[in-house]
């Protein structure tokens, strides 16, 4: 439901992406690899529309263009790498209710979104704090319900176990493993991989140079260090 | 009592124009607006030894009008080191101190009331522009963050530093600004990136409420205009 | 209402302040500040809504807000003995624009007044016109003239940055001799030396900040449209400094 045909970028005279193209089937979690500087935030901030590139990309039967913009917005939520960039607002309530308030809904809907947003990232009791009362794994959590409540189709997260402790960490698997969404999760972490993300997709230089099982991929040591992926 | 964010607010404002407006070395005056305020926080269920206590932290900025002690002239009534220091000075600096630490303890009362969440809904309710309070909600959410991020900086460079101090005026001048270009660069990467977060969620440029902002009720603007004519009662010249 | 006892005197207080707190100038003075100063904002937030990125422009605000704040609380030590903070008016305007730079300063010049009670709450209009218009849209003015000559940088940064100093306690010094707060030549010989030496830390501090966001970001290109403002009111302090002076203020 997610497809990405013959994506290109160039940032000035740089190619960033080269003809990145693959797949996502419903409720497929799915890891996003590669060294720095590969393009895995690029290609995340495609799927929404944030960056234009050449190529196709549909989302749930929706081709990405410029009329298409705010429903893609709506159906691809994406989770940012630092959670105080994406807690904008003066507290947890107006930054979860922030999506659907702009999408137009009306007050009655959008805080039925707020509440079930937070209840799935078991986030209910701060709803009137400010986000910097908040620790580090709580603000992931309310950045993910900050998408959630639009109810997405396609989450998109940039580095969500990055800067944990243990602890948030394994609450945060927990919790991305119950959620229902098709998830493509842009990562380091190849624990995190290993227990949550069933296929995987490489990004090196720009191109993808592996789609497929994240078992066969974490097998194939030769090919994990060629791409940077361990040291 | 007043229960609108945006009156409450608004009778915290023209509290500080009337406390602005009475004459220098009006003490019986001054004594009776810090009455009202007390008696007013005390209502509230603010403790006001409390609020005098913490709205002592803002006097230092009064001291910017201390030389006026010694400028203005008049009669003295004291003097130091051989400076005659003058009763209209001294009155004046002291009225100005009082305002500033009575202005201070409205400031803490009204926050301590409304919070944060509802002082931003009282800027908007009292015509305050969407673009402004944007600004001024960003500000308030970030202001910690830009901190910690300025503590982060000067605890790196002191690890760095190799100890040798190179006092001179100039070299700490541009020391201060590379520390200031790195924030503001900081700063304004972190801006560029919470657009693409709003522009993720959807945002179009136009600041949009949840709920639209409810005008005051009939009973709440006669408070405040009460609340108005007995500050103008205290300050007149009977 | 009595008015403030009218005694000239002199303005040593204000020397190293340029939030002017509240007390020195009368009440129908201040107002006049406000006349001034609310238009001014109008201005800038239908400039800013006007340019073409003005959404992007918003956060980007309301950071440098912040940004301005916890900067402010940045020392440096001033020839002489003392120590002066950043004042950051020029900083902030080299990095945004006149009109955005405008709104961002009003904002913290509320902030500071309403919440650390630093700069009065009746004279805040006379303080956004000192700091947010004169300062920011002089530093631009000087700033244009700087890169229409090919000038370094630093160089201009570093003017930019002290004439903001100097014309903003130009303009203070203006309204304490138009209010008869001070004989006008008595606070100029007072404040502007002074405040000329903060203006050297304060330009030195611009110079190295702004060459360092010009090599990560880039430098705002400011067309003849962002100096215009800043002439304008460079021009008008002039003409009153002229008149007080003449007068024998």
């Amino acid at each position: 439901m997610v497809t990405v045909e013959d994506l290109c970028f160039h940032y000035g005279s740089r190619e960033v992406l080269k003809n990145v193209a693959f797949r996502l089937p419903v409720g497929a979690k799915v890891g996003l690899l590669g060294p720095n500087g590969a393009g895995k935030s690029t290609l995340l901030l495609h799927l929404n529309g944030i960056l234009q590139g050449q190529g196709k990309i549909v989302i749930d039967g929706l081709t990405l263009e410029a009329k298409s913009l705010p429903q893609i917005r709506q159906k691809v939520g994406l989770v940012f790498q630092d959670p105080d960039d994406q807690l904008f607002c003066s507290s947890v309530f107006e930054d979860v209710a922030y999506g659907p308030l702009y999408q137009g809904l009306p007050a009655a809907e959008v805080e039925e979104r707020v509440s079930r947003a937070l209840a799935a990232v078991g986030m209910e009791e701060a709803r009137q704090r400010s986000s910097h009362q908040l620790s580090g794994g709580e603000k992931k959590r309310v950045a993910l319900a900050t998408v959630l409540s639009m109810q997405p189709s396609l989450l998109a997260l940039d580095e969500p176990t990055s800067g944990l402790d243990p602890r948030a960490r394994r609450s945060l698997i927990e919790l991305l493993r119950s959620l229902p969404n098709t998830m493509l999760v842009a990562t380091h972490d190849l624990a995190l991989l290993e227990e949550l993300l069933e296929d995987a997709l490489v990004l090196d230089g720009g191109q993808l140079v592996f789609q497929g099982k994240t078992a066969d991929l974490l097998a194939d040591r030769e090919r994990l260090e060629r791409h940077g992926l361990v040291a | 009592m007043l229960k609108h964010s945006g009156l409450t607010l608004g009778l915290s404002v023209t509290y500080l124009v009337w406390l602005g407006l009475l004459p220098v070395g009006d003490w019986p005056r001054l004594g009776l607006f810090a009455g009202l305020l007390w008696v007013v926080g005390l209502a509230a269920g603010r403790s006001p030894l409390r609020l005098a206590a913490k709205s002592l932290a803002v006097t230092p900025f009064s001291l910017a009008a201390l030389p006026l002690v010694f400028t203005v002239p008049g009669p003295a009534w004291a003097q130091l080191a051989g400076h005659p220091l003058s009763i209209p000075g001294s009155e004046r600096f002291l009225t100005i101190l009082l305002r500033a630490w009575l202005g201070a303890q409205a400031g803490l009362l009204t926050l301590s009331l409304l919070g944060r969440p509802r002082l931003l809904l009282a800027l908007s309710q009292l015509g305050l522009p969407p673009l402004l309070l944007s600004i001024v909600t960003l500000m308030l959410r970030y202001l910690e963050v830009v901190h910690q991020e300025l503590t982060r900086m000067n605890r790196a460079r002191e690890a760095r530093s190799s100890g040798s101090h190179r006092p001179s005026w100039w070299w700490r001048a541009a020391k201060v600004g590379q520390i200031a270009g790195s924030l503001l660069v900081r700063s304004l990467d972190r801006g560029d990136r919470v657009y693409l977060a709003m522009k993720s969620r959807g945002y179009d440029g136009r600041e949009r409420r949840l709920y639209p902002p409810a005008p005051p009720r009939t009973g709440e603007w006669l408070a405040f205009g009460l609340a108005q004519i007995g500050m103008l009662a205290l300050s007149w010249k009977w | 209402m009595a008015a403030e006892p009218r005694n000239p005197e002199s303005p040593m207080s204000l020397v190293f302040a340029l939030h002017i707190p509240d007390g020195f100038l009368p009440p129908a003075f201040c107002l006049l500040g406000w006349l001034l100063a609310v238009p001014a904002v109008l201005w800038a937030l239908r400039r800013s809504a006007a340019s073409p990125e003005s959404d992007s422009r918003v956060p980007l605000m309301g950071m440098l807000a912040a940004f301005t704040f916890v900067a402010q609380s940045l020392q440096f030590p001033v020839p002489g003995g003392t120590s002066a903070h950043l004042q950051g008016s020029a900083l902030v305007a080299l990095a945004l624009g006149p009109a955005a730079s405008l709104l961002v300063l009003s904002v913290v010049i509320a902030m500071q007044a309403l919440i650390f009670g630093d700069g009065g709450l009746l004279v805040m209009g006379w303080n956004i016109v000192n700091m947010a218009l004169v300062g920011a849209l002089a530093a631009c003015s000087f700033a244009w003239i700087g890169q229409k000559l090919r000038l370094p940088t630093a160089l201009w940064a570093f003017v930019a940055a002290w004439f903001s100093i100097e014309l903003s306690t130009l303009a203070t010094c203006l309204e304490l001799a138009a209010s008869g707060s001070s004989a006008l030549k008595i606070s100029l010989a007072a404040m502007l030396p002074a405040q000329g030496l903060v203006g050297l830390g304060e330009g030195l501090a611009t110079a190295a900040a702004l060459g360092i966001l010009r090599r990560r970001r880039g430098a705002l290109p400011l067309g003849w449209r962002e100096a215009v403002p800043g002439f304008g009111v460079m021009f008008l302090l002039m003409n009153l400094l002229l008149g007080g002076w003449l007068r024998g203020a």
